[in-house]
């Protein structure tokens, strides 16, 4: 079932929120971007009629957002995000809700047809973009599971790839590896190529363009690493 | 066969590449045509956009065969 706002959020989810939307707060005045490739397409967004679909691994959620939210949706821009049906997605949605977006609960596992409908729908009625984290809700990390290709197959809109990386960050314990940047990091973003999908795309074709945005992705974190650190894998 | 079965079973046999005669009531999405949730949600939109309807969340966690996908559309 994909549920976009609950009648309430629990006492729980209400206080991590808050709290994580304060330190966010504070820590997002203390950073400092460094580079951005594809600035200025990511400007276009704004401005732009035809909604996109932001992919970015699970682990760049922390600073993608307070980014999206500083530069997009305080200039009223309109983007949407999918949060699990779990108690930690209760969090990120308020989370999320704060922030601005739209949020759709549901997850690859658990009320993602629905979750993704919603999706089609938002963008289709309202012009509303998403952001997908193709990996997301739980893993495999780095591996991009097909939802947003099908979501770009029949939206006719592009996936925009993103990433970045800070030269100070601390790394989270969770099966994506968190990346939350400390204090007075830099910030190195890139935005790739957009990747469209045929409406009439064969199975072999959706997963090529699966692949391609896996590889994107991949290559994003790549370009944007601080010189001297190992690539991920 | 009615016209309104067939407009069901053409949307579903070129979905899940088969033949529309071979499509029974019976036929399961998932066990028998291999429609896992990338395509149940290309199925729910394509069935929306041939048929023209709207089909709820509640109605599409019920889908589960082709001829729960019939009765649906035979309600509506």
């Amino acid at each position: 079932m994909a549920v976009e706002t609950p009648a309430k959020e629990s006492l729980r989810a209400r206080v991590y929120a808050s709290l994580l939307q304060l330190v966010m707060g504070a820590l997002s005045l203390t950073y400092r971007i460094e580079s951005f490739e594809g600035e200025e397409r990511w400007k276009r967004l704004q401005v732009e009629t035809s909604p996109a679909i932001l992919a970015a691994w699970h682990n760049r959620i922390f600073y993608l957002a307070m980014l999206i939210k500083s530069q997009l949706l305080n200039r009223g821009f309109k983007m949407a995000i999918m949060s699990s049906l779990s108690d930690d997605g209760e969090i990120g949605a308020a989370m999320g809700r704060r922030a601005g977006l739209r949020v759709v609960r549901g997850s690859p596992t658990r009320g993602g047809t629905a979750g993704f409908r919603r999706f089609f729908r938002i963008m289709k009625s309202e012009g509303c973009s998403v952001l997908i984290l193709p990996d997301g809700s739980k893993g495999p990390k780095y591996q991009a599971k097909m939802g947003v290709i099908v979501l770009a197959q029949l939206s006719g809109n592009p996936v925009i790839p993103i990433s970045f990386s800070a030269d100070r960050c601390w790394r989270a314990g969770s099966w994506d590896r968190l990346i939350i940047p400390k204090p007075f990091a830099r910030i190195r973003i890139a935005l790739g190529d957009e990747i469209r999908v045929d409406r009439e795309a064969s199975a072999d074709e959706l997963e090529y363009c699966r692949q391609s945005v896996e590889t994107s992705l991949m290559e994003l974190n790549e370009r944007v690493k601080p010189s001297g650190v190992e690539a991920e894998k | 066969m009615s016209e309104k079965n067939e407009a069901v079973l053409d949307v579903i046999s070129k979905l899940a590449k088969v033949s529309a005669d071979t499509l029974k009531p019976e036929t399961e999405l998932v066990a028998d045509l291999g429609i896992d949730s990338p395509k149940a949600l290309q199925l729910l939109v394509e069935l929306e956009e041939a048929l023209d309807i709207e089909i709820t969340d509640e109605e599409a966690a019920k889908l589960e065969s082709v001829g729960d996908i019939l009765e649906m559309y035979a309600s509506k």
